[in-house]
């Protein structure tokens, strides 16, 4: 695999479906790092997700991954990478027995002691069959596979959805140890903002099929703020300055865009940090003037 | 080697019950027309005329066709596939189109080469009890039915394969189905006409009672030129199946 600088390099990726559109989307996943990618159903993270790993052909745009054409390299591609959905893929009747040999000869650097350590830590049983298995260790199987062959790149699609929040953790502490190498790169969609946000490096927001914020985490949440003020008090703020205004009985909550430039502007008003969560609310109502 | 070796034992792992249940099914009706043939012949002479050999061969042919046709079908695992998000899943494993094809048609193989053994053995046994030869026309007419069904299979897996949503498996299921009806409809229909397109409604049985078309029929079925059309059908066969289902295979959602 030759040396690349971003894991994944999406420029201007768009895909037309009636009543969909990507449009254009373009982001960067740095090598090493956890990109978190966010947003509501429906938004196109799936959609995104298939068109990287060309099972859904694109309109236009390219993609690379591993520093590799996402379809002219694809094989090569393949060995490198880890797909983990949020339904395990496999058939009720296999074991965890039949996946170490399946995949044994699907991928050239598989390792069975990883696998089996994996499968002593996760508690999963070796010869029984996956359809006995609960939601949480269907996962925990998938994911075992998914780390069993030194991938370089892991994708997950809302892998960690549905799961009770034990579990999630105990698979986050996993992702985390896996990136120990700084030679491994991860990106997870997922709507559970929460998660992202223990565990990423960057985020990527993605809403009705364009891209709103990309960059690291630490840049996004520093950036943004919420000011919370009475309904009147909203007028004083430079609509360029606000993302959208949420309003209550109470008063209103004014997300801004650029913290510092608006804490020195508005120095009378308290700005409270904002997490993935705020900003993802706020943003999806971008449009609208004022939401509640 | 080894990724053939893992994507052969997905495949027969998913159809193992279908292929044990075949191979018993296989030997279970083979002894008894064995059985049959044996107690027939008590107390009687064996068969002398061409006709009563020609009969024979048929007879002892059914097993031999029915087993062709379940050794090369679909032992339902795309469908088993669509099911367990395996069809979609596959689609980001480093295994190509064309090796996952491959893999698919080298079971089918190796199940068909293990029931042709039995059929030679059972053969080998037959003659020693009839006195006559059946060992090349019932190979041929395994190797004829397993051309026909896999030509079938790949009609009805260019149109299932379109898909790898659980959703619309059962639509486009039927689709394929009828689209293998009508082929299978056309197929017959065509070997139901003579040389100038006109209906055959003479019954084989009947045909065979001419000594002269008996000897013709005779000397065809048991001889190896048959054994090679079928061999060759049956080549034919797997080649537009591989070639078939590798393209579905490669096909990425529009």
């Amino acid at each position: 695999m030759k040396d690349y600088e971003n894991a994944i390099e999406l420029d201007s990726v768009t895909k037309r479906y009636d009543g969909f559109t990507l449009d254009s989307v373009s982001f960067t996943v740095p090598k090493g790092s956890i990109m978190g990618f966010i947003g509501q159903n429906g938004a196109g993270k799936t959609t995104t997700m298939r068109s990287l790993l060309n099972i859904t052909k694109i309109d236009s745009g390219r993609i690379r991954l591993l520093g590799q054409d996402h379809v002219k390299d694809e094989r090569e591609i393949k060995k490198n990478i880890s797909v983990v959905f949020d339904a395990m893929p496999f058939d009720d009747m296999f074991t965890p027995k039949d996946m170490a040999k399946i995949f044994g000869g699907l991928y050239p650097q598989w390792e069975d002691k990883t696998f089996s350590d994996y499968l002593d830590r996760f508690e999963l049983p070796y010869k029984k069959k996956v359809g006995k298995f609960s939601k949480g260790m269907k996962m925990k199987l998938q994911i075992a596979c998914a780390l069993s062959h030194n991938a370089e790149l892991l994708i997950m699609d809302e892998a960690t959805s549905g799961l009770d929040p034990i579990v999630r953790d105990e698979i986050l502490h996993i992702f985390m140890e896996y990136m120990h190498t700084g030679e491994r790169s991860i990106l997870m969609s997922s709507h559970i903002t929460s998660d992202l946000e223990k565990i990423a490096d960057c985020v990527t927001f993605i809403d009705k099929g364009s891209v709103l914020i990309s960059g690291y985490k630490d840049e996004v949440l520093d950036n943004h703020g919420i000011i919370k003020c009475s309904n009147e008090d909203v007028k004083l703020i430079d609509p360029s300055d606000i993302v959208s205004v949420r309003t209550n009985s109470f008063g209103a909550q004014v997300m801004i865009h650029n913290r510092q430039a608006a804490a020195y502007r508005y120095k009378k008003m308290i700005i409270d940090p904002a997490n993935l969560e705020d900003i993802m609310l706020f943003y999806v109502n971008k449009g609208r003037k004022e939401w509640s | 080697m080894k990724l053939y070796r893992s994507l052969v034992y997905r495949e027969f792992r998913l159809s193992r019950k279908y292929y044990i249940l075949i191979t018993l099914l296989f030997v279970l009706l083979e002894a008894l027309v064995l059985l049959g043939i044996g107690l027939g012949l008590e107390g009687e002479e064996s068969a002398e005329t061409v006709s009563e050999k020609l009969a024979g061969i048929l007879v002892t042919s059914i097993v031999p066709a029915l087993a062709g046709f379940l050794c090369a079908r679909d032992a339902n695992n795309y469908k088993k596939d669509v099911h367990s998000g395996w069809a979609s899943y596959a689609r980001v494993l480093p295994a190509t189109a064309k090796q996952r094809a491959f893999a698919c048609i080298l079971l089918r193989l190796g199940f068909s080469l293990f029931i042709g053994l039995l059929t030679v053995v059972l053969s080998i046994v037959m003659q020693s009890i009839t006195g006559f030869n059946t060992l090349i026309p019932t190979l041929s007419v395994f190797l004829a039915a397993m051309a026909l069904t896999v030509l079938l299979d790949a009609v009805y897996n260019a149109v299932v394969m379109r898909t790898t949503d659980q959703k619309a498996f059962k639509t486009v299921a039927f689709i394929a189905f009828a689209a293998v009806a009508g082929v299978a409809a056309l197929v017959s229909k065509l070997i139901g006409r003579g040389k100038n397109g006109e209906l055959l409604d003479d019954g084989l049985l009947d045909k065979i009672k001419d000594p002269k078309t008996a000897r013709k029929l005779y000397d065809f079925v048991t001889s190896y030129a048959f054994l090679g059309i079928s061999l060759a059908a049956a080549a034919v066969a797997f080649v537009v199946f591989f070639i078939v289902v590798s393209k579905s295979l490669e096909r990425r959602e529009a």
